[in-house]
């Protein structure tokens, strides 16, 4: 515990310094500029900023991005509460209850100081959670060999089709095509070509970043552009007005709820900030005394899906950090900025780098009360952000996205699969294919692929190893058990046909 | 005339399935030339995990057409997990041509061929018109405006602050690239 204080203190001060605390600022803003603008998503923005990190320190790239994360995750939430448009999937549930309390109750102006104090103290706590939880975590870590690491990766790769709400074998398929995509290019193992048909686009392997930029941005914009939406809203009134502490102490279960659920959803492999908020909605109203007020303006289903969308964060930071494998597709892209770095997240990383491990937990603790503080003073400034034509923004997101790929190499041949991709996101669209999976297939799939190989050269081809050891064989069984849990309470679901979203 | 459009849809609906296994068993047997250099007795080649992937894809393709023409046959049956929502969304959205979205799509496939021919500035600026143009976004003269300040800006951004050397362009727009880059003070 003293050794966590010592260095959070050391990364405290590191995250302070002006270009750190810069980048956080503007993270936020640029988080909450994408979080306000339906069809522009957090994540989008994320991918967006890429191209401005290839020149930084691993650092404020780091935290810029936290910067877009927590606020992307708030600040939907806004505009689901004044006009009920929800910014991303995640600020749904928040946009049912908000905008009746803001419509019907007259309650606009608290429920915006609820959601950005829910959202603030489950970002906050949940990073308190990552901090503190970690070093024991990967004390635990450091005795994996690669046997447990597959069943942490299979676990990922089954919670990601487990998750999927909408349609379990289209987002399995999606996972599969992205596992098969990552295959293509030279074998780690026996330094031979495969699927590379003789072409040097595909001997060097398909970038999971530049397949993000194409499916998460390009396939979005060329969405964008096919539909035509017209938002005449007034932003006059807009104020936020700060709960006070019996609000907040009212909600307490809400809260400790969301902050629960979201930090557990946020570190499994694949699930984000979206489907924490669902969860979170779901058990709030299960629990609920009052669950006939769900639907009508309950400020309870609003703090539970707010808390739990933020304190998703923390859960895939730790999860990206400790274990190397990103918890959420925002936590891929910043898989993929330390990686341009150099720099492999993982167990290891706190040995050889504590004070960028906890610079990056002091920047996130940080990240959470700065976004308080402009969650509070910009509100109406954001809300008034849904007046910019779709058409500019999607012509300058194309751009950023070109930028993005041509300098991942300096090669023109980037810009062109992140473009083919592109098209390819908007098809997935259409044809109901979830895309997060996909990503998650091409991360998690090499990382399965080398951990399954050298375990059978280990153990001598015994599949039945990954079973009879303690750790991996317990999570192997998580795993089905999780799988078939799913399945089993799908059905219930397709009856009652009462939420539904999908994994992105 | 719902029924054509139904058949319409459960044609688009196990078309891509079907693609994707022929895809799939062409892979597969194109894993068969993958070389395994210095491969030892009992251990798993290079081709093994593509070809399990590839098998599983092709499995859960099948099952896909197989869910697909059941659900067709039965009448349409909603998605899993979808129905009634708790709330509703206000958003005024239509469907626009589809003829905007080819348009759109040979428009970025354009601007990649144009910043690589005509330069980043000079491909940049006539993209950010014409893509603004057909998203609707009549005003000419702020548009002119919002994309020539916008493309400047952001060629000064990267190639001066980001240190990324944009395409220049081939040909004489290599020259016109060079010599904006002078007015901007990049060289």
């Amino acid at each position: 515990m003293g050794d966590v204080a010592t260095n959070l203190i050391s990364g405290l001060i590191a995250s302070l310094q002006p270009l750190n605390i810069l980048m956080i600022i503007f993270g936020l803003f640029i988080g909450m500029v994408a979080g306000v603008l339906p069809g522009i998503t957090m994540v989008n923005a994320i991918v967006l900023v890429l191209p401005f990190t290839y020149f930084m320190d691993i650092t404020p790239a780091i935290l810029l991005m936290v910067g877009i994360y927590c606020g992307g995750c708030y600040a939907g939430t806004i505009t689901g509460i004044l006009f009920n448009i929800p910014g991303d999937p995640m600020n749904v549930p928040q946009t049912w209850e908000g905008y009746v309390l803001n419509k019907k109750k007259g309650l606009g102006s608290l429920a915006l100081g609820v959601a950005v104090t829910c959202s603030a103290l489950g970002g906050f706590a949940s990073g308190l959670i990552m901090t503190f939880a970690s070093p024991p975590f990967i004390k635990f870590a450091l005795k994996f060999s690669s046997v447990e690491f597959f069943a942490i990766v299979f676990f990922g790769l089954t919670s990601v089709v487990a998750l999927a709400q909408k349609n379990i074998l289209n987002a399995f398929i999606s996972m599969i095509v992205g596992m098969f995509l990552a295959t293509v290019g030279i074998d780690p193992h026996f330094g031979t070509f495969r699927f590379s048909f003789g072409l040097k686009l595909f001997e060097s392997g398909i970038d999971f970043i530049i397949v993000m930029i194409g499916l998460f941005a390009i396939g979005e914009v060329l969405d964008l552009i096919e539909t035509e939406e017209v938002v005449k809203k007034t932003t006059e009134k807009v104020k936020t007005n700060m709960p006070r502490p019996r609000h907040l102490w009212a909600l307490k279960g809400s809260i400790s709820r969301g902050l629960g659920i979201g930090t557990i959803i946020g570190f499994i492999p694949g699930a984000g900030a979206a489907i924490a908020a669902f969860v979170s909605y779901g058990f709030e109203r299960q629990v609920s005394k009052n669950p006939e007020e769900f639907g009508s303006g309950s400020m309870a289903g609003l703090a539970a899906p707010e808390t739990a969308a933020n304190a998703s964060t923390g859960g895939a930071m730790m999860s990206l950090l400790t274990l190397g494998i990103p918890g959420s597709a925002a936590a891929a892209v910043m898989l993929g900025a330390f990686k341009l770095k150099g720099i492999n997240p993982g167990p290891l990383l706190f040995v050889s780098d504590p004070l960028l491990v906890y610079t990056i937990f002091a920047g996130f603790l940080l990240t959470n009360l700065i976004m308080l503080l402009m969650g509070i003073s910009f509100a109406k400034l954001f809300a008034q952000l849904l007046r910019v034509p779709q058409a500019i923004l999607g012509s300058f997101i194309v751009v950023f996205c070109s930028i993005g790929a041509f300098a991942l190499r300096n090669d023109i041949i980037d810009v062109w699969i992140a473009m083919i991709f592109g098209v390819v996101g908007y098809i997935m669209r259409r044809l109901n294919l979830p895309v997060a999976p996909l990503i998650l297939g091409l991360i998690l799939g090499p990382l399965a692929e080398d951990y399954f190989r050298v375990s059978m050269i280990l153990h001598d081809n015994n599949f039945l190893v990954f079973f009879t050891r303690p750790i991996s064989g317990v999570i192997m069984m998580g795993s089905f058990a999780f799988v078939l849990y799913s399945l089993l309470k799908r059905r219930p679901i397709k009856q009652k046909n009462k939420i539904h979203t999908s994994i992105e | 005339m719902s029924n054509l459009r139904s058949n319409q849809s459960l044609i688009i609906k196990i078309s891509w399935p079907i693609l994707v296994s022929l895809l799939c068993i062409f892979l597969y047997i194109n894993a068969g030339s993958i070389q395994a250099p210095g491969r030892l007795p009992g251990q798993i080649g290079p081709a093994a995990w593509p070809r399990a992937i590839l098998i599983t894809l092709i499995f859960c393709s099948l099952l896909k057409i197989i869910l697909d023409l059941r659900r067709g046959r039965h009448g349409s049956m909603p998605e899993e997990g979808t129905g009634e929502s708790v709330g509703e969304v206000e958003v005024i959205e239509t469907l626009r041509s589809r003829k905007i979205l080819v348009i759109a799509i040979l428009l970025v496939f354009g601007f990649v061929l144009a910043i690589d021919v005509l330069g980043f500035f000079l491909g940049c600026l006539l993209f950010l018109w014409t893509f603004t143009y057909l998203g609707g976004w009549m005003k000419k003269i702020y548009l002119s405006l919002i994309t020539t300040l916008g493309s400047l800006f952001i060629t000064f951004l990267f190639v001066k602050w980001v240190y990324i050397p944009l395409p220049k362009g081939r040909f004489f727009f290599e020259d016109i690239t060079i010599a904006i880059y002078k007015a901007l003070g990049i060289f």
